[in-house]
């Protein structure tokens, strides 16, 4: 007769915690799914004035920047007023955005690949990152829940994001590296909703000239190898749970004129870049590699915060990638590439 | 015949041979040689002068405390130095040999360096400029923290300009 009481409390005990499992944890975590899911589309539907204070780590040493955003559904403008970037200014329009630096008579843009978060973005990121609930917290006066976003698989770089509970605008981001020390830091200090934007506010910052940073080229690797002089191929390797995103033409910063085809994957999160050239020797720069003597292809590598950059000399062209995986991934990636 | 190797090997043996303290084959091996080879015949007669000369004077008994002494002075820290230093030129030679030997340490392993495939690297400059494009070419992903991304971008063109790309 006891042993059939145990019996019966045992079971009793399990049906409790099933029912906890099934009334507790799985509405929290469907519910951090659907709060990054709104969070992704916030910034279609809300306007809002904010000052966000960002702290970058850059070649080991804490970087910090102010900035006051003006933010539309269809216009962006960030004026910078501390910091390194002090001065300049960014809007972003449409599927391009437009920095003008302080002190300076140019305006570099950019095109962005996909302008909107579209449902296969959203998709492969749920695929890739569990969204996993911290908690509650205030961040500038808002009531925000905190989602972590972890990689499901192998070890990769994961985010903290702290949503608006109303309108679910991102207002702090943490990203940490593949190894979860903290690299950045933005905070929205003060924001104020549905304050309208002058009718100045969205227009281009004048410059006398106009120079192409970073252009999308869609999908289409045939018009940047016409335009490069050799053939832009795809990488054979690229790390699990990456997918194409598109291809770009990157222009080097030193303005001499030197292009490189750039070919974006992502993980829905994170990136990974590849960039083929035809050569790295440009801009009056001699030395660009300490070739490896070990290795036929002279594979290099430095890292950075924002991830590792390998290179690798592939028949009559060169392959540059960056991405915050492991070191020996990137160098795959970049031996694979014909 | 009688070689040299078979002289060295009997010496070893003569001081027990001349107290009769070897047996078998060793004492016959001994005496044999002894009896061919007129050297260790004359080494032979030297342990046994000695020890007829031991036997002449008696045996003494170490005084009182010896033992004792000889301890102290080994176990004496102060004393240590001085029973271990070795001779001034010994030192000076010791010390020219122990220098030799770190120089040679030191250029073995430097040439074990030079010779070592380095660990590979990008020049800051190169680094630079991609890390800038791959900053600019993140900042439209899903929740990219763009206000970071814009400020990666910014600091890698500074540092391609210090490091004379720009």
């Amino acid at each position: 007769m006891r042993r059939v009481s145990y019996i019966l409390a045992a079971l009793a005990v399990a049906a409790l915690f099933v029912v906890w499992i099934q009334t507790q944890v799985l509405p929290t975590l469907s519910d951090a799914t659907r709060t990054v899911v709104a969070a992704a589309n916030a910034d279609r539907t809300q306007s809002y004035t904010a000052d966000v204070r960002t702290k970058t780590m850059y070649r080991g040493k804490w970087v910090t920047v102010e900035s006051k955003v003006y933010h539309s559904p269809k216009v962006e403008r960030i004026e910078y007023s501390g910091g390194h970037l002090a001065g300049a200014i960014v809007v972003n329009q449409g599927n391009k955005s437009y920095t003008r630096r302080h002190g300076s008579s140019s305006v570099a843009v950019t095109e962005l690949a996909t302008p909107a978060p579209s449902a296969d973005r959203i998709g492969l990121l749920l695929k890739n990152y569990s969204a996993t609930p911290g908690g509650r917290a205030r961040v500038a006066g808002r009531d925000v829940n905190i989602v972590d976003l972890t990689p499901r698989t192998c070890a990769g770089p994961s985010k903290r994001l702290w949503i608006d509970t109303q309108t679910y605008v991102t207002l702090r981001t943490d990203d940490k590296d593949m190894e979860g020390r903290l690299i950045s830091s933005s905070e929205f200090r003060r924001v104020t909703y549905g304050s309208p934007m002058s009718a100045d506010m969205p227009r281009i910052p004048s410059g006398k000239q106009i120079e192409t940073a970073s252009v999308s080229a869609g999908r289409d690797a045939a018009s940047l190898s016409r335009r490069l002089g050799f053939r832009v191929t795809l990488p054979k390797y690229v790390s699990r749970g990456y997918t194409l995103e598109g291809y770009r033409l990157h222009a080097c910063p030193c303005r001499c004129g030197h292009e490189s085809a750039h070919i974006v994957y992502t993980n829905g999160v994170d990136t990974i870049s590849v960039f083929e050239t035809r050569k790295l020797h440009h801009c009056g720069v001699t030395k660009a590699c300490d070739p490896h003597p070990g290795a036929a292809g002279q594979c290099l590598m430095n890292k950075t915060e924002r991830g590792a950059v390998a290179v690798a000399q592939r028949g009559a062209k060169t392959v540059v990638v960056v991405g915050s995986v492991d070191p020996s991934e990137l160098m795959r990636i970049a031996e694979s590439t014909d | 015949m009688e070689t040299r190797v078979d002289c060295e090997y009997i010496r070893g043996l003569l001081a027990d041979f001349s107290e009769d303290n070897l047996l078998g084959r060793a004492a016959r091996r001994a005496r044999d040689h002894v009896a061919a080879c007129e050297a260790c015949a004359d080494e032979l007669k030297t342990f046994e002068a000695t020890a007829d000369l031991v036997r002449e004077k008696g045996l003494r008994e170490p005084p009182v405390g010896l033992w004792n002494a000889v301890y102290n002075r080994i176990t004496d820290p102060a004393r240590a130095p001085s029973v271990a230093r070795p001779a001034a030129g010994l030192r000076l030679r010791l010390r020219i040999g122990a220098a030799i030997a770190a120089l040679s340490l030191v250029i073995l392993f430097g040439l074990s360096y030079v010779r070592r495939p380095q660990p590979p690297s990008v020049a800051n400059a190169v680094a630079a400029e991609y890390v800038e494009g791959h900053a600019v070419g993140s900042r439209d992903g899903l929740f990219a923290d763009r206000f970071s991304l814009t400020s990666v971008a910014a600091l890698a063109e500074a540092e391609q300009r210090e490091n004379g790309r720009l």
